[in-house]
């Protein structure tokens, strides 16, 4: 587990500091023919701090990815406000905006397809220079190759194009890519997934080592529960475009407080077990953004689901201090909150 | 006649593979086309006479030292009238599939990147022409202006557009969601001269410089379609086609004289469907830095 890097603000307690990036009942929804539409994020609330990691999980199609893209102007944002260190960046003006695509960065999925098949290493990582028009030409080429060696690629590689190159290096040019701009969010959409496992420690550790180094703030997307625990302060689950449980790491791993997390982690494979686990093993596959169930979407896979599941749709509730969760049963299911053991 | 029209129709080159096993055939196709090329640049050094010049007294003559291919009906040199026809032909091929990759390449960009309504226009456009027989359009464009080899030759090519605008809107379509231009997107490049220019249209201009070469084939074939039809070309000039017109006319006393602008016409047509494969073949970017 990386160091919880907890900002001032939430060790104080209380009213926090604004978030860097705040996402507010943000909604993002396709037209799909006729008067239907395809809503892949649902009213979604989320914070990323300074300074921390911030994992967002769920499985293929719940939306994770779509929140980062909509984060980046690639998806249409329907409805809800995208706040930039507390301030709405719908109202920001031409330098704003351009700070702000400068400060947030991403980190593709398929390390290959996300290069130029016909520029080289050194022209795709100085690129968003070139597009800012950031320092004078010459310098930027410095920049580039400076990127390049933080993430561990030779001047040599600079010069190659990606079809040239390995899987793990072609994804150390995505993120020197993605470091070019001196960013302060990297958001990372499944920045492993198409890596080997050897390959994923490396670059893990190369995402951590540029955290410290290039003071990132981190937010990032997996399907992979035990990639996220390990990197992340603080985790989101995401369900079917909603976010179902918000917590610490810590927390959410020892005390799940939402049956759709506790089914992915009771999944996840451990080395060392002693101990018996019950593994939940969740039926069928995520239901359909266009046709999603009423009620908490959950209820469709829930095996602790309850005819008022079906009706009522869970709000996102303190289930223990500075633990969220989404579910209607949490208390029945998961005991007192820790709140209300506080007070007794 | 209607064989010629037959062959212009299938313009799209099912040669495809067929031809490119051995290096041999490509390696003639080039030569064949450095020696057309040649011919083009250097008529007026070559040409052992003026390709108008007529002498009455030496008409319709067979294969001899002073005129190895014969002379025409006319008394003129059928070699030098080769080499200045070449010029003309392939000169007339190249007008034609500039206009088609100057139509085509925009539009076609236009249709598969903007697309929504410009899309709809522009394919409905297209689906218009393409529904046209090629060669008859050509015919009825220069009819109703009269018989030019300009005009001929910008029917052809527009006629010809429509198949680049498909290749550029389906190649544009399929680019514009790759994860690299989003990736650009994602760090602020938008419109032609940071989002098009440098990573959609390098993507996707390949099998346009592969249709290039076939489209140049069948713009050779159009020109001496049309100008056997006496809608291209005008006396007196000399091109492939007017010249195997001329010949087709005097079949029954000189009948081996068809076969020289014919033999022409063949092999330039199959040395650029040739080379249209090994062209494919090289754009490869995996071949790129190597």
């Amino acid at each position: 587990m990386s160091a919880l890097q907890k900002g001032p603000d939430e060790a104080a307690g209380g009213e926090r500091r604004a978030p860097l990036l705040e996402l507010r009942q943000v909604s993002v929804r396709y037209p799909v023919g006729g008067r239907r539409r395809l809503t892949a994020v649902d009213a979604v609330d989320l914070r990323v701090h300074e300074g921390e990691t911030l994992g967002i999980i769920g499985e293929s199609g719940s939306g994770k990815s779509t929140i980062a893209r909509a984060v980046l102007g690639l998806a249409p944002v329907s409805s809800g406000k995208l706040l930039w260190q507390g301030e709405d960046v719908s109202g920001f003006d031409r330098a704003q905006r351009r700070e702000f695509v400068q400060a947030v960065q991403m980190v593709f999925q398929d390390p290959h397809s996300a290069l130029d098949p016909r520029r080289t290493i050194a022209q795709s990582v100085r690129e968003p220079l070139d597009v800012m028009r950031r320092g004078v030409r010459g310098s930027r080429q410095e920049v580039a190759m400076q990127a390049l060696a933080d993430v561990g690629l030779t001047a040599e590689i600079a010069g190659r194009y990606p079809h040239q190159l390995s899987g793990g290096q072609k994804q150390r040019a995505n993120i020197a890519r993605a470091l070019v701009t001196r960013p302060r969010l990297l958001i990372c959409d499944e920045s492993v997934a198409a890596l080997d496992v050897a390959l994923q420690a490396e670059i893990l550790n190369l995402l951590q080592d540029l955290k410290v180094n290039y003071q990132l703030t981190i937010m990032f997307i997996s399907h992979d529960l035990s990639v996220v625990a390990h990197l992340a302060d603080r985790m989101n689950v995401v369900y079917l475009g909603q976010v179902v449980e918000d917590a610490t790491t810590t927390s959410m791993v020892d005390q799940p407080r939402h049956p759709y997390s506790e089914a992915l982690l009771s999944a996840q494979p451990h080395v060392n077990l002693h101990e018996e686990t019950n593994r939940i093993v969740l039926t069928g596959d995520i239901p359909s953004p266009l046709d999603p169930p009423p009620g908490c979407r959950f209820h469709t896979r829930c095996q602790h689901a309850i005819d008022r599941c079906a009706t009522t749709t869970p709000e996102l509730t303190e289930a223990l201090p500075d633990h969220w969760a989404a579910c209607l049963r949490t208390e029945e299911l998961y005991g007192l909150t820790g709140r209300a053991k506080e007070l007794i | 006649m209607t064989a010629i029209i037959v062959a212009a129709d299938s313009f799209v080159g099912p040669s495809r593979e067929r031809f490119s096993s051995g290096r041999a055939p490509v390696v003639a196709s080039y030569v064949i086309l450095a020696i057309v090329l040649a011919v083009v640049v250097s008529a007026d050094l070559i040409a052992p006479y003026d390709p108008n010049k007529q002498d009455l007294d030496a008409i319709l003559l067979g294969p001899s030292a002073a005129h190895p291919f014969g002379t025409d009906d006319l008394g003129r040199d059928l070699v030098s009238r080769m080499i200045y026809g070449t010029r003309v032909s392939v000169l007339a091929a190249g007008q034609a599939v500039a206009i088609a990759v100057l139509i085509g390449v925009p539009l076609g960009l236009a249709a598969g990147y903007v697309g929504k309504a410009a899309d709809l226009v522009i394919m409905r456009v297209v689906d218009a022409v393409m529904s046209f027989p090629a060669i008859v359009l050509a015919i009825g464009i220069t009819a109703t202006l009269g018989p030019d080899i300009t005009t001929a030759m910008t029917a052809v090519g527009v006629v010809m557009a429509p198949t680049i605008i498909r290749l550029m809107r389906a190649q544009t379509m399929s680019v514009k969601g790759a994860t690299f231009v989003e990736a650009a997107r994602s760090f602020g490049a938008r419109g032609v001269r940071r989002l098009i220019l440098p990573h959609i249209l390098p993507n996707v201009i390949q099998p346009v410089l592969v249709q290039i070469a076939i489209l140049m084939g069948f713009a050779l074939i159009a020109e001496a379609s049309l100008s056997f039809l006496q809608l291209g070309v005008q006396p007196p000039t000399a091109s492939w086609g007017s010249v195997l017109s001329r010949a087709y006319t005097f079949f029954d006393q000189t009948p081996m004289q068809i076969f020289i602008p014919g033999i022409a016409i063949a092999l330039t047509v199959f040395a650029l469907n040739i080379i249209g494969d090994d062209v494919q073949r090289r754009l490869d970017p995996k071949r790129k830095g190597r």
